[in-house]
C-alpha cells in the first residue's frame, strides 16, 4: 500500500472518522490524538479522543480493516458486524467495550466500528506474571464460567449470517485445513482418527465467541473487564468455547491449571453452571479439548504454509515450529498412561 | 512434506531480518529462537524423513496400528519437541517428572 494512499494518512483517517461519528448521529466536533496502537496483518486499531459539539471527550479505540484489505476471517462477513454482536453480548451481561458508532458502508475509513477505550493488561504470560493481578487471577477461571454461560443464552441473532456448524461440520473443516497445510503429522493423523470416533455428536448449539482465551480478555486488577474480538463468533456446541479456553499452550509458565494457567476445570463449570450454562459432561468437554488443541496446532501449519508461500516473518516461522507443542499436548491426552513416557 | 518451515528457510529469514535491521529486545530474541530451531535439526538431523511421515499417516488412515504405534508417536514427539521447542514448560514438567 502506498504512502500516499489516503488509508495510511492520517489527517484523512480522522476526517473519515469524523464524519463516521456524526452520520451515526454523535455530536461530534473533532478527532484529536489520532495514533495507530497496532494490530494484525488484516485489521488495525487506532486509539482516538472524540471531541464533543458543547465541550465533553470520549475516549475511544478504532477498530478496522482498511479498504482494500481481503478480509481475513473465517467468521463474520465484515468488521462492522463485530459491533452488532458485541452490542448483544454485552446486553445478555458479558463485559465488552461500548460500542460508540459503526464506519458506514463505503466510509474512506474501511469496514469497522469504534468502541470505549478501556484500560487493562491483555498480554497473556502479562496476566499471569504481574503480582498486582493475583487476586483477579483467583476468580478468574469461574467468571470465565460466567461470560460463557451468559453468552451461550443469548437468542442467535438474524441478519449477521453467522455459520452454524456442528460438531462433525467442524471436524470435517479442521481435516481440510489439516491436509491444505500440506504438512504430514502422524500425530495429526492419530488425533483425527481419535475424535471421529470419539467426539460426541452435539445436542445444541448456541452463540460461541470462538475465540475465547488468554489475549482475548481484558484484565484489571479486580478481574475481567472486557471481551474482546469477536471475528470468530460462530454457533455451535457450547463445549467448543469452553474447551478452547483449556487448550495448553495458553498457559505458558502454568501448565498445572488447566483453564489458561489460572485455574481449574471444575471453577469454570461451576463458575458456568451456577450462571445458568447447561451441565457440562466431562467426556466431551475432553474431547472438545482434543479437537482445540489440534486445531491450535493446524492453525500453526497454517502460519507454516503463509510463511513458505511469503511474505515472511521471523515471529511466523517460530509460531509455525510450535505445532510440535500441539502433537506433545495431544499425546499426554490421549495416552497418558503409555509406558513410552517412561522413558525420559 | 516434512515439518516446516525447514532450517534453510529459518536462517533466511532471520539472515534478511539481520540485514534489514533487528530491533533489540523481543525480535532479537525471536531470531535467535529461530536460528535455536534450525541449529538443533541440523546438529540432530530431522526426528522423521518426509518419507517415513508420510508412510505414517498413511497407515493410521487406513486404521493400522502396528505393534506400538502409540510408542512410536510418543518418541517421534519427544524427538520434535527437542528440536521445536525444548523450553515448552509442559514438555519441561513432564521431564521434570510431572
Amino acid at each position: 500500500m502506498s504512502e500516499a494512499s489516503p488509508v495510511e494518512n492520517v489527517d484523512a483517517l480522522a476526517v473519515a472518522i469524523l464524519d463516521a461519528a456524526r452520520t451515526a448521529g454523535v455530536p461530534a466536533d473533532a478527532v484529536d490524538g489520532l495514533k495507530r496502537l497496532g494490530g494484525g496483518a488484516s485489521k488495525d486499531m487506532w486509539s482516538f479522543d472524540l471531541m464533543l459539539d458543547g465541550g465533553g471527550r470520549m475516549e475511544l479505540v478504532l477498530r478496522r480493516q482498511p479498504p482494500g484489505r481481503r478480509f481475513s476471517s473465517q467468521g463474520l462477513g465484515s468488521v462492522a458486524r463485530e459491533a452488532a454482536l458485541a452490542r448483544l453480548a454485552g446486553e445478555a451481561g458479558v463485559p465488552v467495550p461500548a460500542i460508540a458508532f459503526e464506519l458506514p458502508a463505503g466510509s474512506p475509513a474501511g469496514d469497522g466500528y469504534a468502541m470505549e477505550r478501556l484500560a487493562g493488561e491483555t498480554v497473556g504470560v502479562r496476566v499471569l506474571k504481574l503480582p498486582e493481578l493475583a487476586d483477579a487471577r483467583a476468580g478468574m477461571a469461574h467468571r470465565c464460567g460466567e461470560i460463557l454461560a451468559r453468552l451461550h443464552a443469548a437468542t442467535v441473532p438474524d441478519g449477521l449470517n453467522l455459520r452454524s456448524q456442528g460438531a462433525r461440520e467442524e471436524l470435517a473443516a479442521l481435516e481440510v485445513r489439516y491436509r491444505d497445510s500440506g504438512q504430514d503429522r502422524p500425530v495429526f493423523e492419530y488425533a483425527l482418527r481419535w475424535l471421529a470416533d470419539n467426539l460426541p455428536d452435539e445436542h445444541r448449539r448456541v452463540l460461541l465467541h470462538g475465540d475465547f482465551r488468554n489475549g482475548n480478555l481484558m484484565v484489571g486488577p479486580e478481574g475481567i473487564r472486557a471481551l474482546l474480538d469477536w471475528e470468530l463468533a460462530h454457533v455451535g456446541p457450547p463445549a467448543y468455547d469452553l474447551a478452547w479456553l483449556c487448550v495448553p499452550s495458553w498457559r505458558f509458565q502454568r501448565p498445572e491449571l488447566p483453564v489458561g494457567g489460572f485455574g481449574t476445570r471444575e471453577d469454570l463449570i461451576t463458575g458456568y453452571v451456577g450462571a445458568g450454562g447447561a451441565p457440562v459432561d466431562r467426556a466431551e468437554l475432553h474431547a472438545w479439548e482434543v479437537f482445540q488443541t489440534m486445531n491450535w496446532g493446524v492453525m500453526c501449519l497454517g502460519v507454516a504454509k503463509a510463511f513458505v508461500e511469503g511474505p515472511r516473518t521471523v515471529e511466523a516461522a517460530v509460531i509455525a515450529r510450535r505445532a510440535s507443542e500441539t502433537e506433545f499436548d495431544l499425546l499426554r491426552m490421549l495416552a497418558p498412561d503409555h509406558g513410552g513416557w517412561n522413558g525420559r | 512434506m516434512a515439518d516446516s518451515p525447514p532450517p534453510a528457510m529459518l536462517i533466511a529469514e532471520v539472515r534478511r531480518a539481520l540485514d534489514e535491521g533487528l530491533a533489540p529486545g523481543f525480535p532479537q530474541k525471536v531470531a535467535a529462537n529461530a536460528l535455536g530451531i534450525a541449529q538443533r535439526e541440523l546438529e540432530n538431523g530431522p526426528p522423521v524423513s518426509a518419507e517415513e511421515a508420510a508412510r505414517m499417516c498413511a497407515a493410521i488412515r487406513a486404521g493400522e496400528d502396528g505393534a506400538d504405534l502409540v510408542g512410536e508417536l510418543i518418541a517421534l514427539t519427544i524427538a520434535k519437541l527437542e528440536i521445536d521447542q525444548p523450553a515448552y514448560p509442559s514438555f519441561r514438567a513432564w521431564k521434570d517428572g510431572g
